[in-house]
């Protein structure tokens, strides 16, 4: 259970991280570590050089503009459980990452790190999912922002660059909204077996879904967006018309595999269940606004 | 860089400056290279929390982290238990509630409820629970552990 062989170099500035990115090959980037330093334990990553970027002062921050929040990528999850800018306009974050792990490695991992290393049953992924997000990253010569529908790709894979750096994640702000998260683990702090999420963007009147956002995780090989759900709520009215859910829906959009963590029924079973869950939940819960 | 990194860090209180390689992990280093054999190795995969130590203040597994990630760090193990008066309290009500038989694992408990001591929110029992439920005990079925936790934490000042 020992790393192999590796040549380190810690960056303070991004301009100096992004120069190695340029120059070298089998490169990997450590911000918490708390997913790659098992994976080097194991000696399933051997990278050639760890560039550790935890002294890059930039990439660590919350920011507010009108239109929306920013994240800096080495933000820790703990940092982003007390931050009152998120928790103000985006409680949902707040709850749903007090699932992830235990606070000794929340005290550790990053946001950034945990959308690279992409999860798909992990809560950021799901999160920024939900959210809408515009990923951030830059490589020696450009910054490009990439759309979360665009950037995972399959389980552990996502589409950034061997030589780009996520920089930041943006969110943007909605106005009035309700919303849940659920997840099951066999025990609390390990990987969900399944999550999800769900927001539902109000009229004015409070009433009316303007806007339906579902997310599930743990049932294919990236987060999912329930596309054809989402669009049968739009426009029905939050007290009434929830039974418009069907779970056929569902499982149309998923597809989860057997593993040592359930069978494919167990799986469907318990997104049904928690999808019902939050549904329910979210029809209870205190309406967010964000109008100033 | 380079395979073999220059270190300088404070542990317990005193200050090093070593090379070391940089494959060498946080916790080999404490107790090879410092002879501070209290961070236990369970898993050395970040489960167990054994190896749990504090970095500027806050938890975290020295099995996922590097030697040379500790540069420039305040780093405290559980041999600095013997140096602060204030956490007497913590190994009188472990003794007291039998809260460990082989040990293996006490060392890492003791830095996570020597974390929520300091932490300025007041835990329920619950929270308690779920907070010592990142290490792993093999011997004591946790509930001794828990009630020790709890008779510490319940005093706690919320300043």
């Amino acid at each position: 259970m020992k790393p192999s062989d590796f040549k380190y170099f810690k960056a303070n500035s991004l301009k100096r991280a992004l120069d190695i990115l340029n120059s070298e090959e089998n490169i990997k980037i450590i911000a918490g570590g708390q997913s790659l330093v098992p994976l080097m334990n194991f000696r399933l990553g051997q990278p050639d050089i760890l560039l550790d970027i935890n002294d890059i002062k930039d990439l660590n921050f919350v920011s507010e503009s009108s239109s929306s929040l920013e994240i800096g990528s080495l933000l820790t999850h703990t940092n982003a459980i007390n931050s009152n800018l998120i928790k103000s306009f985006f409680p949902i974050i707040s709850y749903a990452l007090k699932f992830v792990a235990h606070q000794t490695i929340r005290n550790q991992g990053t946001i950034g790190g945990s959308i690279v290393n992409a999860d798909p049953s992990s809560e950021w992924p799901l999160l920024i999912s939900l959210l809408n997000a515009k990923i951030n990253v830059r490589n020696k010569f450009k910054e490009r922002e990439i759309l979360v529908n665009d950037f995972f790709d399959s389980h552990f894979v996502t589409n950034i660059e061997d030589d780009e750096i996520v920089i930041s994640v943006t969110l943007p702000k909605i106005n009035k909204y309700c919303w849940a998260f659920e997840e099951h683990s066999s025990r609390k702090g390990d990987f969900a077996i399944v999550e999800t999420g769900i927001i539902l963007e109000l009229e004015d009147n409070c009433e009316t879904i303007k806007n339906a956002r579902i997310a599930i995780g743990g049932v294919d090989e990236k987060i999912i967006r329930l596309e054809k759900i989402e669009k049968k709520l739009t426009g029905k009215n939050i007290y009434q018309d929830l039974s418009i859910y069907k779970k056929l829906d569902l499982f149309e959009a998923i597809n989860p595999v057997n593993d040592n963590h359930g069978s494919v029924d167990y799986k469907n079973y318990l997104s049904d269940s928690l999808l019902k869950k939050v549904l329910k939940k979210c029809v209870n819960a205190r309406v967010i606004s964000n109008v100033k | 860089m380079s395979n073999e990194i220059q270190l300088k860090t404070t542990v317990n209180g005193i200050e090093y400056d070593l090379t070391v390689p940089a494959r060498l992990l946080a916790s080999d280093f404490l107790r090879d290279n410092l002879n501070l054999t209290g961070t236990h190795v369970g898993c050395e995969h970040g489960i167990c929390g054994s190896c749990t130590i504090k970095i500027d203040g806050l938890t975290a597994r020295s099995c996922l982290k590097f030697a040379v990630q500790l540069d420039g760090k305040k780093v405290e193990t559980v041999e600095s238990f013997k140096k602060k008066p204030e956490t007497r309290n913590i190994l009188e009500k472990f003794k007291a509630h039998h809260s460990l038989q082989c040990g293996f694992c006490t060392p890492g408990f003791l830095m996570i409820i020597d974390e929520l001591l300091k932490s300025k929110i007041k835990f329920s029992e619950n929270e308690i629970r779920e907070a010592l439920s990142g290490n792993l005990c093999r011997c004591t079925g946790y509930e001794n552990i828990i009630k020790a936790a709890n008779e510490i934490l319940a005093h706690k000042e919320i300043k």
